[in-house]
């Protein structure tokens, strides 16, 4: 997938995603060790676009799975057409001949399961990254359910067997920190903590993805931003959301940050009324 | 080298990192493919061995620690053994300041200007000065210099008059004479002048203590077995991190009590009935699955002195985890009872846990009276309690030698489901000076020792 770290570097720049010698070489040796790679880090510092950007950069199927409370391995894995099952059950039962005993083997076969997007991953003939986003946000149970394909790249089906994947996937999984994984997942993984970008860095991926913003602008907003996320705000504004500002004073036809055009698009950073008073009370005035 | 990853691993679990062999095979594999150029040597430790957001800050301490000061500490001593003549080097380094703290700096010479130094990158004099505050400091304060890093470094930023051209900083910034980018850079240097700073007093304290300095300072970075009294301002906030994810555990917690549900185990009742519709044939299936519990809670929190940072979490604690209970009463208390469950209904938490150093009717002498808050709740609140409450008490018990008011809590005991107390004192000092927790046990369900954040995950799993 990658030659070494410096290979993660430019083959991300190519997708317009910057990165630096620490997400690189925690990219390269995931690849390297056959590992999953847990992301962590404040929202919208890219760790979704991470995965986006693997699976661009390495020509690779990206298979996301949005993790959520209440997910489970029906959703995730696999589950059977139990409808299916049913509907052979009732036409098997009517032909001369057939012994309850062949029927009760068949309906466990493979023809009778919905892939989800596990499985998917695991059978899929093309180099696969698979995006496990947001885990933090599912139930414990759930990472159980995960311990078994993340180590050995298997998944047990109690009715069937073992189901091993064509070829490992490269799995990265996303979380925001709102609560503690468990230890056995994090063991299995190799861990990666992105924070937000530094002011040089931050001005690069400012120009890279709004191209028609000029420089010394993008500085201005940038050390704006910076100053916004020293507030200790409840939501700290995020890259996207620093992206989304510069589009917005493009679009607004303005070429320079004065108080006025702030105060007309500070909602595109700050997304809560108590840190808005902040703002306006530490800043704007 | 390898050898010297295990000493390394070591270190890091005894400052609280959980690192299985399989983690260190992993980073020995990592080594082998990248090799040890020192950036990158850096980054395969951390990916494979560190694997939670709070460990990264303990990591880069001993990583610097370790790698940097105690090796190149090592290599010195090794050369000044060979070559002894060489030994005296060190006096250049000695002090001209008169260790009675009356020079301004009281190292001698003015101080240079901080805000002159970082707005004009004049670092070099200002490294020098710091070094020799630094070494002053130790020269104070060694023996103690294990605990007290944040202290002492604080006390080098006064000397340096950091917070003065803070000030200075935010002013010029105000009066528009730097650009808000130029700003940021600045108060980035400054963090990191800091760290700096930090890093050099704990290279003293090795240089000093050599590897035992080491492995206590990785000790006390293990946040989850520091006594709740010993934490620092940072720590304290790293702790709270920790604490709303445990709320948010809580409030999600399930029992073993079933209820319809999208996904779960087959409710066979549920698809007979549906099957009917369909001429018998179970077309679709049905699903029951756990439901959230909710017990009723009583806490009693002491906000006196060595038990109010307890309290403190276990106040957001419970407020982070309101939900999970069907009915929260919260009281604090030092010697009278005050009700603060109407606080918690509509404040922010960290507005309540600010306005609690102004209840002013919690305390009349400002000494603990475990005996007068049971007869209070007693007369005011006992009606409240039901066979479903679960009581905590939280509090050392040290009663200053007043009446116990042991009927009152017996008569809590019997009216509620179980009451639990949580000590935050060494249990070696129970029932010593003050203390009357074993005459208090007798009517308590459980009592718990609860001095860190170890014992206190602990104890949210056994009782909820």
């Amino acid at each position: 997938m990658f030659k070494n770290p410096n290979d993660v570097i430019k083959k991300l720049e190519l997708e317009n995603y910057l990165i630096n010698d620490k997400i690189a070489t925690s990219v390269f040796l995931a690849c390297s060790l056959n590992k999953p790679l847990l992301v962590e880090g404040p929202a919208g510092v890219g760790k979704t676009e991470l995965g986006k950007a693997i699976a661009h950069a390495t020509d690779g199927n990206l298979i996301r799975l949005q993790c959520y409370e209440g997910l489970d391995e029906a959703k995730a894995l696999y589950e059977w057409n139990y409808q299916k099952q049913l509907l052979y059950i009732l036409s098997m039962h009517k032909t001369e001949g057939v012994l309850w005993k062949d029927i009760k083997e068949s309906i466990y076969e493979p023809d009778f399961i919905f892939e989800r997007p596990l499985l998917k991953a695991f059978l899929s003939d093309k180099p696969t990254i698979l995006l496990i986003d947001e885990i933090d946000k599912s139930d414990d149970e759930f990472e159980s359910f995960l311990l078994e394909a993340l180590s050995e790249y298997q998944i047990s089906i109690p009715e069937y067997g073992v189901i091993k994947a064509k070829s490992c996937p490269f799995v990265l999984l996303t979380s925001n920190n709102q609560r503690q994984l468990s230890d056995a997942l994090k063991r299995r993984c190799l861990y990666l903590y992105i924070d937000f970008p530094d002011i040089e860095t931050e001005v690069a991926i400012l120009t890279l993805r709004v191209p028609e913003l000029k420089r010394e602008l993008a500085c201005k907003l940038v050390a704006y931003v910076q100053t916004l996320r020293k507030l200790d705000l409840r939501k700290a504004p995020s890259i996207a959301e620093t992206i989304d500002w510069a589009k917005a004073i493009i679009a607004l036809g303005k070429d320079d940050l004065d108080k006025e055009t702030i105060q007309k698009t500070i909602n595109l950073l700050v997304k809560y009324y108590q840190d808005l008073k902040k703002v306006e009370r530490k800043i704007l005035s | 080298m390898k050898t010297k990853i295990l000493e390394f691993v070591g270190l890091l679990r005894k400052a609280g990192l959980r690192i299985t062999s399989g983690e260190v095979l992993d980073c020995l594999v990592a080594i082998k493919i990248l090799g040890f150029e020192k950036e990158t040597f850096f980054n395969c430790l951390q990916t494979t061995l560190v694997k939670e957001t709070k460990d990264l800050k303990v990591f880069y301490k001993i990583f610097h620690l370790y790698f940097q000061d105690y090796l190149e500490i090592k290599e010195i001593n090794k050369f000044l053994q060979k070559y002894p003549q060489f030994t005296g080097t060190e006096k250049a380094f000695s002090l001209n300041a008169d260790r009675k703290g009356i020079a301004r700096s009281g190292v001698g010479g003015p101080t240079p200007d901080l805000f002159y130094a970082i707005t004009q990158g004049e670092f070099a004099s200002l490294q020098k000065h710091i070094e020799l505050l630094v070494q002053k400091q130790m020269d104070l304060s060694i023996d103690e210099a294990f605990y007290n890093v944040e202290s002492i470094t604080r006390n080098i930023q006064i000397e340096l008059e950091w917070f003065m051209a803070l000030s200075k900083l935010e002013r010029t910034l105000e009066c528009n004479l730097i650009s808000l980018e130029y700003y940021q850079k600045l108060l980035v240097e400054l963090d990191h002048l800091k760290e700096w700073i930090k890093t050099k007093i704990e290279g003293k304290i090795i240089e000093k203590y050599d590897s035992e300095a080491l492995e206590k300072i990785a000790e006390s970075e293990n946040l989850y077995k520091k006594d709740f009294i010993c934490l620092n301002p940072n720590q304290v906030q790293e702790l709270e991190k920790r604490i709303r994810q445990l709320g948010a555990k809580l409030a999600t917690k399930k029992s073993h009590r079933l209820r319809p549900a999208k996904n779960g185990r087959v409710d066979l009742r549920r698809v007979v009935k549906v099957a009917l519709q369909c001429g018998g044939i179970p077309i679709k299936l049905k699903f029951v699955n756990k439901k959230v519990c909710k017990p009723q809670l009583v806490l009693l929190c002491d906000i006196s002195g060595s038990v109010a940072q307890f309290s403190r979490f276990m106040l957001q604690l419970v407020y982070l985890s309101q939900a999970a209970f069907r009915d929260v009463k919260v009281f604090v208390f030092i010697d009278h009872l005050v009700n603060v469950t109407d606080l918690f209904k509509h404040m922010d938490i960290d507005d309540i846990l600010a306005e609690l150093p102004y209840l002013t009717k919690v305390s009349e002498t400002g000494y603990s009276h475990f005996g007068n808050v049971f007869n209070e709740f007693y007369h005011g609140f006992i009606d409240i309690l039901n066979d479903k409450t679960t009581i905590i008490i939280l509090g050392d018990a040290r009663n200053n030698w007043r009446p116990s008011g042991l009927s009152y809590l017996a008569e809590m005991k019997q009216r509620c489901y179980r009451l639990i107390w949580m000590n935050p004192q060494p249990r070696e000092e129970w029932n010593s000076k003050d203390s009357i927790i074993g005459i208090y046990e007798k009517n308590c369900s459980k009592v718990f020792e609860c001095r860190n954040m170890e014992q206190l995950e602990g104890l949210i799993k056994k009782i909820f």
